[in-house]
């Protein structure tokens, strides 16, 4: 405990304290700009950071790790357009919201859901780290494959339309996440000799083509006598205290399971948000609003559920020096280039930055709250702005976003692919989430898969024997076997009373 | 509350814009008068933070005070490296884009259709630093020692299981390479990056690992991995690992050393690839320099761009061969197309 006091004293000297403002602002900036993301915010910030005390250039980087994922719902919200795979959720509620003006409610509820559940997250690693690491090294790819089945068998039905239809749809996902080399044989599939295809596609660029760009050919595609001008007054920027009583539980529940499986290796926080968004679904009192006119629960869950994950996956990298996630690796790269050796070692050898680095993160989170609610005005009042000026800005950003990730043009086609198929299964009545969670799942099961074959010498019985994996397959087993069940009895009764 | 949302929106794109112009930008003047004019492009084929990009950056670091200009490091991550490379081998010979070269584009050419066989399709500018790889396993491990560990898997066929993070590549060969000459069967689990791949190790859900041991200090150090053996030459240069053999020592010629260089387009000429090759020497030889390719867990070691030449085209025969030896070659090449 009085290593945190140090920490904090450390961390709020002047340079620390504005380093930390700095991270946070460049980190949310990052998140509302989609594509450009984590990643390349510290890469870019990389050789500034030569010169500066390494425990500053640490908190800043951090902050940018952190601030980002504040910024990534803002532009779910207001334009459908997800900027990283954790805020994909964020744009089902969230974008159903601002379409009827609640935008400023989402945000501000975002803003909130995202600092309880951050902090809360920092606790964590304040009380728990080393711990929390130590069972961090429990899930093994056995254990990954089950997560991912689990998850696919529970959220392919998100949007509860129609279950035949999500079934199909998670399933073309499933085809779409199989493009690329496979990973066991080196084997090519799908690629038509292209090195481009080889890779694979990426999620986010097929989320942000359907979603995003799939969002604005709709909207050209209106009438013109359709384009709406929202009339926002000042007070409905915030949101109202039902609004907010309602996402309190929403809150701390996503805080609870982003910061669990934030332990888990691998995109762990995107899981979480979807994880979160089935929960208050099945929990939620007003079913009927969900994908219809947006659910603040289905905002305020994955929302703290992300923030809880990003804090959480601080754990692994600070703790034994392993990052899960490709920022979190990245922020290692910073702490490296600064000569630092993140791992089991250094609470013990370099106590004043790993102290400083948590004293500095309640901080920046408190930052974040304090910098992104009064924008919530700002960013909701975009939403005035006249369609068909909107709508191209929103084009050219999400183009620019999706280049910038991997500057490769060939992405660009696939963004303006997805964004026509988007476009047109919103025409034709089909949701797109279920074929992004079949993408988006669809690598993480095949290579689990294959790797837990080979670790459970090839057979499915010693994976089911497992502890872990065991719970996470037989639960699966158990809800497959339930709706099957459910339905033959239905079809029992239907013909009962028939007669 | 007056705000023009409208000016704020169009200000925002014009930024995007203007984003998008940026990156597309190679400016490309004429490299007369003295080499070097302006600052000089450092393509790294993969994502910032890997042990490519932490040269590039050290490189470049010191880079103004040798050659009278900064270096830019650019990252162009994608497709086994091989868009960044491609990049490289398109780009203008005029001395004024250079690129990371390592141990890790020796197999591609090799096994698939690229658009250029980087050994011989590059100029070397120089080696900046290597590492050999390591055999490790968990500290719990009921082997101490090489013998005990080959012992084991041939008494337990089929029990040890190691990771690698993609068929064919250096992770993958080197434990075949292992299990060819010392007549083991082990059996190959695929990753794909180095992090999951010492995560499971950690976990205890793979029994061993053949990698560098960049990624494995620490654990080493925290006392959590035990490093049996060396696949170099001579034993690692590092008083942390002097008491661990190489595999020739035990009798197993199993060679997979990691390395980090630099390389220009073909046709760069002559004159500007004798002052690069210079320059990098300087930089190369720097204390700071060496210092940051020390922290990283690389040996710094300097060969010249010759050398580097031709040393780049043995170890590609090298690797060719224990391909086709493991029969990993044979894989690869029926699962093409």
């Amino acid at each position: 405990m009085t290593m945190l006091f140090q920490g904090f004293a450390t961390s709020l000297e002047f340079q620390n304290l504005l380093a930390a403002l700095i991270g946070v602002t460049l980190g949310t900036v990052a998140g509302v700009l989609p594509g450009i993301g984590i990643s390349g915010t510290i890469a870019l910030l990389l050789p500034i950071s030569y010169g500066m005390n390494t425990l500053t250039a640490l908190i800043m980087f951090s902050g940018i790790y952190y601030g980002a994922m504040y910024g990534g719902s803002i532009t779910s919200i207001l334009v459908n357009v997800p900027g990283e795979g954790a805020s994909v959720v964020t744009c089902l509620e969230g974008h159903l919201m601002a379409k009827r003006g609640r935008a400023g409610a989402a945000l501000a509820v975002s803003a909130i859901g995202s600092f309880i559940a951050g902090t809360l997250g920092v606790v964590g690693i304040t009380l728990f780290a080393p711990l929390l690491a130590e069972a961090a090294l429990a899930f093994g790819p056995p254990e990954y494959f089950s997560i991912a089945l689990l998850g696919l068998v529970v959220l392919t039905n998100l949007s509860g339309k129609s279950p035949l239809q999500s079934f199909i749809m998670a399933l073309v996902g499933l085809m779409i996440g199989t493009v690329g080399i496979d990973p066991m044989t080196a084997i090519s599939r799908f690629t038509f000799g292209s090195t481009n295809l080889a890779k694979g596609l990426d999620f986010i660029i097929i989320v942000m083509g359907m979603f995003g760009l799939g969002e604005v050919i709709a909207t050209m595609c209106e009438k013109q006598t359709n384009v709406r001008v929202e009339k926002v007054k000042s007070r409905d920027l915030y949101p109202t205290m039902k609004e907010i009583k309602r996402s309190i539980s929403p809150i701390f529940r996503g805080g609870f399971i982003g910061f669990f499986m934030g332990l888990i290796p691998g995109p762990s926080a995107t899981i979480s948000t979807f994880i979160s968004y089935a929960v208050e679904k099945k929990l939620s009192k007003n079913p009927d609003e969900w994908g219809n006119v947006g659910a603040v629960e289905g905002v305020a869950g994955p929302e703290a559920a992300n923030n809880a994950a990003s804090a959480s996956q601080m754990i692994p990298l600070l703790s034994l020096g392993i990052p899960f996630t490709s920022s979190a690796a990245l922020l290692l790269s910073g702490f490296m280039i600064h000569g630092i050796q993140p791992g089991p070692m250094l609470v013990s050898t370099q106590p004043i930055i790993f102290w400083g680095l948590i004293a500095s993160m309640y901080i920046g989170n408190l930052m974040c709250l304090v910098l992104n609610l009064p924008m919530v005005g700002v960013f909701a009042s975009l939403l005035r702005v006249p369609m068909n000026y909107l709508m191209p800005i929103v084009a050219v950003i999400t183009l620019s976003g999706a280049y910038v990730l991997n500057f490769s043009l060939f992405d660009l086609y696939i963004l303006m692919a997805f964004g026509l198929l988007g476009y047109l299964m919103q025409k034709s009545g089909f949701e797109p989430a279920p074929l992004a969670i079949g993408a988006f799942l669809g690598p993480q099961l095949e290579q689990g898969l294959m790797q837990a074959m080979v670790i459970c010498d090839g057979s499915l019985w010693n994976m089911m024997t497992r502890p872990l994996a065991g719970v996470m397959l037989w639960l699966t087993v158990i809800l497959i076997v339930g709706v099957i069940l459910k339905k033959v009895v239905s079809l029992i009764w239907r013909k009962q009373g028939g007669d | 509350m007056k705000f023009d949302s409208r000016f704020f929106s169009l200000s925002f794109a014009f930024v995007s814009l203007l984003f998008i112009a940026g990156s597309g930008i190679t400016a490309a003047t004429a490299a007369e008068a003295k080499y070097p004019i302006k600052p000089i492009t450092v393509i790294v084929p993969y994502a910032p933070g890997g042990s490519s990009d932490l040269v590039a950056r050290a490189l470049a670091k010191v880079s103004a005070k040798h050659i009278g200009q900064p270096m830019i490091v650019v990252n162009k991550p994608g497709a086994a490296a091989q868009i960044g490379l491609n990049e490289l081998g398109d780009s203008k010979p005029d001395g004024y884009t250079i690129g990371i070269a390592n141990s890790g584009m020796l197999l591609q050419p090799l096994v698939g259709k690229t658009k250029y066989n980087y050994a011989t399709d590059l100029e070397a500018i120089a080696m900046i630093g290597q590492i050999p790889f390591v055999l490790a396993v968990r500290t719990d491990a009921p082997y101490t020692t090489l013998e005990e560990f080959i012992s084991f898997a041939k008494a337990n066929p089929g029990k040890i299981k190691y990771g690698h993070t993609g068929v064919g590549n250096m992770a993958h060969t080197a434990p075949e390479q292992l299990s060819l000459l010392a007549g083991l069967k082990i059996e190959p689990v695929p990753y794909d990056g180095g992090a999951p791949l010492i995560a499971s190790l950690l976990g205890g859900h793979i029994q061993a690992v053949m990698n560098n041991p960049v990624d494995l200090q620490a654990h080493f150090k925290a006392g959590k991995i035990r490093v049996l053996a060396v696949a170099g030459e001579t034993r690692i240069d590092d008083p942390m690992y002097k008491d661990v053999p190489t595999f020739k020592e035990k009798g197993f010629n199993v060679i997979t050393i990691l390395w980090q260089g630099l390389a220009a387009p073909k046709g760069i000429p002559e004159d500007v690839l004798m002052q690069l090759r210079e320059g990098v020497e300087k930089i190369a030889k720097d204390p700071e320099t060496v210092q940051a390719v020390k922290a990283m867990g690389l040996v710094p070691k300097y060969m010249n761009g010759k050398d580097l030449a031709a040393y780049w085209v043995s170890e590609q025969k090298s690797i060719n061969k224990t391909l086709e030896d493991t029969g990993i070659m044979k894989v690869l090449k029926e699962q093409k197309n």
